[in-house]
């Protein structure tokens, strides 16, 4: 009997899971790289007020994303104690300052869990606490990482406190691994999430003083391996990839692409990055959709990639593919934004406010740049889609939607007044939408 | 062995007299001398190049990135501000006639008639229309998709670069001014061009890149020459260029041959020379002292040039 009653449970406890997991939102752009199954029940249009289930007001800033699981929508947070600059909206030249500065004030690294239903901040927890050692860029936070769950933890990653930590639902600390805070060499923060896999917890960081990459141990924290990298900064967000071959661990930087094993082995890797590289990977039917694109510098690349690879794939002078590099452009990728591949379209967020759409499987242009809003300042966050509609927010805090496939037709715009740069949580008919100081569950308003 | 050396000098140079820091940038329109230093912009009169007059000065909102003179008035590129139309024609107190807001950080700006062309760090090139100052509007731009840094006009043609590459030539007599006459990738990380007669001078990445632009849609790249210090802006008149050149001070380099420039004069300054201007037989040299950053202004040197 009481083997049978575990049977019941297991199986109960498998279907849960199941279900559950179409039904989550554990980790930033979600589990399918910001695509929603198509829903009715999901809002269309928005105001501040319409369509607007609650709103919090979120205490200190932060640019990482919302994780929802179940009830709990986690969001992390950096609280000044002192009046700090304030990010600057659009593409922004610092000139000579670099655009890096370094705070003064003692800063609070918080954890909240929102209530889902209520929008009540069911609890916080102060992860950190101290004068952020290192600097960061105007328009960065000291919270940009976005934190991933498996449903037992809430794993966050903070690279400017020098910290890998899990938190349970209720808000305890089960574990905490030091990382140092280690600057890149810009100086600009960070910004790259950890992964989770199965039972392990990935994190890439890029800095100046030693880059690697490192898994650790989802229960207890304690690291399985950590990899040595040539790299001095950058922000994307690791990939772990499940492809028809095997399951790697994609990461995208400054000076080269590099996938790993699940043992932190090198099976292959790709020059020809640009300068600053933070759109995070991202995979779709088949192939690996990697870019980067610092507006100053060239090229400024898009490469799909095959399952497959090993060793250097690449490309040489004038090519423009080769045996597992599906198709490359030298001038698409963007600056912050991560793109968007909804059924046989490759969409481009250009962070000056454009959206091109290519062939997903081949590279071939369908449109060019589209200007989405001459008034608009600027995109960073990355885009999403439902139920065949394209959403962009911009740093000004409103969202265009535009029509998926090979034409541009923008349907609308919501807009929320205020800057963000986080990229929102979509799920069960619920946009979770943050900005600068509020976070925002919008729901069609029941009638 | 010094680049210098290796040719017969045939410009000399003698000192005159300075006009005192901070000083970021510099132009120079007839007997008077524009500098800009944060958000000021200081008017001299220059007829004397040993006694440099201060006349007026304006302060404008937001930091000055760059600008340009032309008929009495300043064209300024002042941040998030946007355009600033300076009227300098009385240089001891400059008016603003008119501004516009562009959509990012305006850079610099230049002017054919009452059409004036706008570097924006979001949007590329910003054609505005002034015909009514006080009320300036734009009917259009052109998106350039790298960092857009300076643009300069000669007659009605537009001349703009971006980093890491790009060069576009506009014509803003044109129907369709914002549809470039050419556009093509050159050198790396350019940040200034400056035009005389047919020659455009590309200054990026240290090196000076010429460009015989007498044929607008066909824009002919000349070799690019290196200076001895890395060049950091230039001034160009006929077929000879002036380039600041960092530590090694002012560099003059002769294309009257395009195939075989040459340095035919040169100044050793005693800090980095960061941006020059030239007015007739008077050359001017912003100078900043060797270990200063960028941001903290320098002086300026006044040279006479003798052939």
């Amino acid at each position: 009997m009481k083997h049978v009653l575990l049977v019941v449970a297991l199986v109960f406890a498998a279907l849960a899971g199941a279900g559950a997991a179409t039904d989550q939102w554990p980790q930033f752009r979600g589990i399918r790289a910001g695509l929603v199954a198509d829903d009715p029940s999901l809002p269309d249009t928005w105001s501040e007020t319409d369509n607007i289930a609650w709103k919090t007001a979120i205490p200190g800033v932060g640019w990482s994303s919302p994780v929802v699981w179940d009830d709990h929508v986690f969001v992390t947070a950096a609280i000044a104690g002192g009046e700090e600059r304030q990010p600057i909206r659009g593409l922004y030249d610092p000139g000579d300052e670099n655009g890096s500065f370094k705070s003064t004030h003692e800063h609070r690294w918080m954890l909240y869990d929102v209530d889902f239903k209520s929008g009540r901040i069911r609890w916080e927890h102060e992860i950190a606490r101290g004068i952020p050692s290192v600097g960061k860029h105007i328009k960065n936070t000291f919270a940009s990482e976005t934190p991933v769950t498996d449903g037992r933890y809430v794993y966050v990653y903070l690279a400017s406190a020098g910290l890998l930590t899990a938190i349970d639902l209720k808000g305890k600390t089960v574990w905490t691994k030091e990382t140092g805070a280690l600057p890149g060499s810009s100086e600009y923060g960070s910004g790259s999430s950890p992964a989770l896999y199965k039972d392990r917890v990935i994190i890439v960081s890029d800095n100046r003083t030693q880059s690697y990459i490192a898994s650790y141990e989802t229960r207890t924290g304690r690291e399985l391996w950590n990899v040595p990298r040539q790299e001095s900064q950058g922000w994307a967000t690791p990939l772990v990839w499940e492809n028809e071959l095997r399951t790697e661990i994609v990461t995208a930087s400054t000076n080269k692409v590099r996938s790993y094993d699940l043992d932190g082995g090198l099976l292959w890797e790709l020059k020809g990055m640009t300068t600053l590289s933070t759109p995070s990977p991202f995979a779709s039917r088949g192939l690996v959709y990697i870019s980067s694109g610092y507006p100053g510098t060239a090229p400024r690349p898009v490469y799909a990639i095959k399952p497959g690879a090993s060793g250097d794939i690449s490309l040489g002078q004038d090519q423009t593919s080769n045996e597992f590099v599906a198709w490359f452009q030298p001038l698409l990728g963007t600056y912050n934004t991560s793109a968007l591949v909804l059924g046989d379209y490759y969409y481009t967020l250009l962070d000056r406010g454009f959206l091109l759409c290519h062939d997903a499987r081949t590279g071939r242009e369908i449109y060019g740049r589209q200007r989405i809003s001459a008034e608009s300042s600027g995109f960073t966050a990355s885009p999403w889609a439902y139920n065949g509609k394209i959403f962009l927010l911009s740093e000004d805090g409103d969202t265009f939607v535009v029509q998926s496939g090979p034409e541009f037709k923008l349907l609308g715009k919501n807009s929320l007044n205020e800057m963000t740069m986080a990229t929102p949580a979509v799920l069960r008919g619920s946009v979770i939408l943050r900005t600068q100081s509020k976070l925002y569950r919008i729901a069609r308003a029941r009638k | 062995m010094c680049a210098t050396s290796l040719f017969a000098q045939s410009l000399t140079f003698s000192p005159a007299g300075t006009i005192p820091p901070p000083v970021d940038l510099i132009r120079v329109d007839g007997t008077h001398a524009y500098v800009s230093s944060g958000r000021t912009l200081t008017i001299y009169d220059v007829s004397n190049p040993d006694l440099p007059k201060r006349e007026g000065a304006y302060t404008f909102p937001e930091e000055i990135w760059s600008f340009r003179v032309a008929g009495g008035t300043a064209y300024v590129g002042a941040n998030f501000f946007g355009l600033g139309i300076l009227d300098v024609s009385n240089p001891a107190a400059p008016a603003l006639r008119g501004s516009f807001k562009t959509p990012g950080q305006a850079k610099t700006a230049s002017a054919f008639e009452s059409k004036i062309v706008v570097i924006d760090h979001k949007e590329g090139v910003v054609l505005v229309d002034a015909s009514n100052a006080a009320k300036p509007v734009s009917p259009g731009s052109f998106f350039v998709d790298g960092y857009a840094r300076d643009i300069v006009t000669a007659g009605s043609m537009a001349y703009a670069v971006d980093s890491p590459a790009g060069f576009y030539i506009l014509d803003l007599s044109a129907p369709r001014p914002m549809e470039p006459v050419s556009a093509l990738q050159t050198g790396a990380g350019l940040r200034t061009v400056e035009v005389s007669g047919p020659l455009a001078a590309l200054v990026g990445n240290g090196l000076l890149q010429l460009y015989d632009v007498s044929k607008p849609s066909v824009p002919v790249k000349i070799p690019p020459f290196k200076t001895p210090g890395g060049a950091l802006r230039a001034a160009i008149s006929g077929t000879t260029v002036y380039v600041a050149d960092g530590r090694e001070g002012l560099q003059v380099v002769d294309f009257s041959d395009r195939s075989t420039p040459k340095i035919v004069g040169s100044y050793g300054t005693s800090g980095v020379a960061r941006d020059v201007a030239v007015g007739g037989s008077v050359v001017f040299v912003v100078v900043t002292e060797a270990n200063a950053k960028p941001q903290d202004g320098g002086r300026v040197v006044i040279l006479r040039q003798q052939r």
